[in-house]
């Protein structure tokens, strides 16, 4: 195996390798939450967790305790971003047998017909996916916030190799080479011009220009770099061996 | 607190914990923060009885889904209660004090912000709003001209009040 191969894609079966779906991990998660779930008393209250307002719920809270009952070795639910909740929030939905339902706490029971949370999606579909990639690394950048004047170079530097930043490279002001960033890492996106597929991964682009700019990080310069040249074979790209 | 306020609430009861569960049109959500009407509790005011009719308008309880049950803080209902009463004071001498600017007198500012606050003058204060109640109509706390004589007392009641506690 060498340091710029792809080692999911070749485990990929043929139909995958053909199609080139795009992979996220929060398809993998969302496969892991139920399809249904009938909610009766107990199961409301363990939803709505000890918070100490109100009764109302909303599938926020809903995928936030499932997400915390669900046991997951790959990677922690606590981190999860706001914007993979709501994507997982989308798939989900509440639906009652009838209009009359009731929650009793006399009887520590619901009345008056069935409650249920129903998976309406299993996947999330290729038009979701394609706006996540790339999101959580683009947020990352544009907060990015206080720079010292070495960072300057370093922007320089990650603007050269992206292509197509001219106006960034020609100004001075730190504001402008981070917006000019932020917009060109957005078109690479948008256009997926490195033909990334997997979610986690494009993100990933961005943490490392984040840690780059931001720390002078050489492992995530590398890490950058590599996925760059690997973007080179035309391939699409579903993995890469990173250096820690 | 006082005690006149305190037996008012005593008869509260609250509400039975059963709420209607809504699911909104996308299905993303599910209300139940509102009792069902048939068991809500609302006290109903003495006919006639101002305070009884402020009381039950402070009315307030507290669901903890802990718990599972209503629960009515008579303290902070009666403290509710007082605050109304010691503004509305207020408010009279600005209305009935017989002088170009009332904000100006010293009843009315240490009305507006010396009045003590223990039980024994709180149930004073209580008596005397009762006694202004009786002779105002229902534009707000202006005494009827038919009662000057009670605009004066009440007045003079208050300023008694302030010499004592001031």
């Amino acid at each position: 195996m060498g340091v710029f191969d792809d080692k999911k894609f070749e485990e990929l079966d043929w139909i995958s390798q053909a199609t080139e779906p795009i992979d996220s991990e929060l398809n993998e998660l969302l496969e892991k939450l139920p399809d249904e779930l009938a909610i009766d008393f107990n199961t409301y209250m363990k939803l709505i967790g000890d918070r100490t307002y109100g009764i109302d719920m909303s599938l926020d809270t809903v995928i936030h305790s499932l997400l915390q009952q669900t046991p997951s070795n790959e990677f922690d639910v606590d981190k999860l971003s706001y914007n993979h909740r709501d994507q997982l929030k989308k798939c989900f939905k509440f639906e009652a047998s009838t209009n009359n339902l009731t929650i009793n706490f006399e009887t520590r029971s619901i009345d008056g017909g069935e409650l249920k949370l129903i998976k309406t999606a299993t996947t999330l579909d290729e038009d979701t996916l394609k706006n996540m990639l790339g999101y959580e690394g683009i947020c990352k950048v544009s907060h990015i916030g206080y720079l010292e004047s070495s960072a300057l170079g370093r922007i320089n530097e990650i603007m050269e190799l992206l292509g197509d930043c001219q106006t960034g490279l020609r100004t001075r002001s730190y504001r402008r080479k981070r917006h000019e960033l932020v917009g060109r890492m957005q078109k690479l996106f948008k256009n997926n011009e490195w033909n990334i597929k997997d979610t986690g991964l494009a993100d990933k682009v961005g943490f490392w220009i984040h840690d780059y700019i931001k720390e002078g990080n050489l492992a995530a310069l590398s890490n950058f770099c590599r996925i760059k040249v690997m973007t080179h074979k035309g391939q699409p790209i579903y993995s890469m061996e990173e250096v820690e | 607190m006082s005690s006149i306020l305190l037996k008012y609430t005593e008869d509260f009861k609250v509400s039975r914990p059963i709420f209607p569960l809504r699911i909104n049109e996308a299905g993303t959500s599910i209300g139940a923060s509102r009792v069902a009407p048939q068991f809500m509790y609302r006290p109903q005011p003495i006919e006639g009885d101002v305070l009884s009719a402020l009381i039950c308008k402070s009315y307030e309880e507290h669901f903890s889904h802990v718990t599972g049950v209503f629960k009515v803080d008579r303290d902070t209902v009666v403290n509710k209660v007082m605050s109304i009463i010691r503004n509305e004071i207020c408010t009279f001498l600005d209305k009935n004090l017989p002088m170009r600017s009332p904000k100006q007198s010293k009843l009315y500012r240490w009305a507006y912000r010396n009045m003590p606050k223990h039980k024994d003058f709180n149930d004073g204060l209580i008596h005397l709003y009762t006694y202004i109640r009786k002779y105002t109509g229902s534009n707000g706390l202006r005494i009827l001209p038919e009662y000057k004589d009670h605009q004066d007392n009440a007045i003079a009641l208050l300023d008694a009040m302030r010499k004592k506690y001031e």
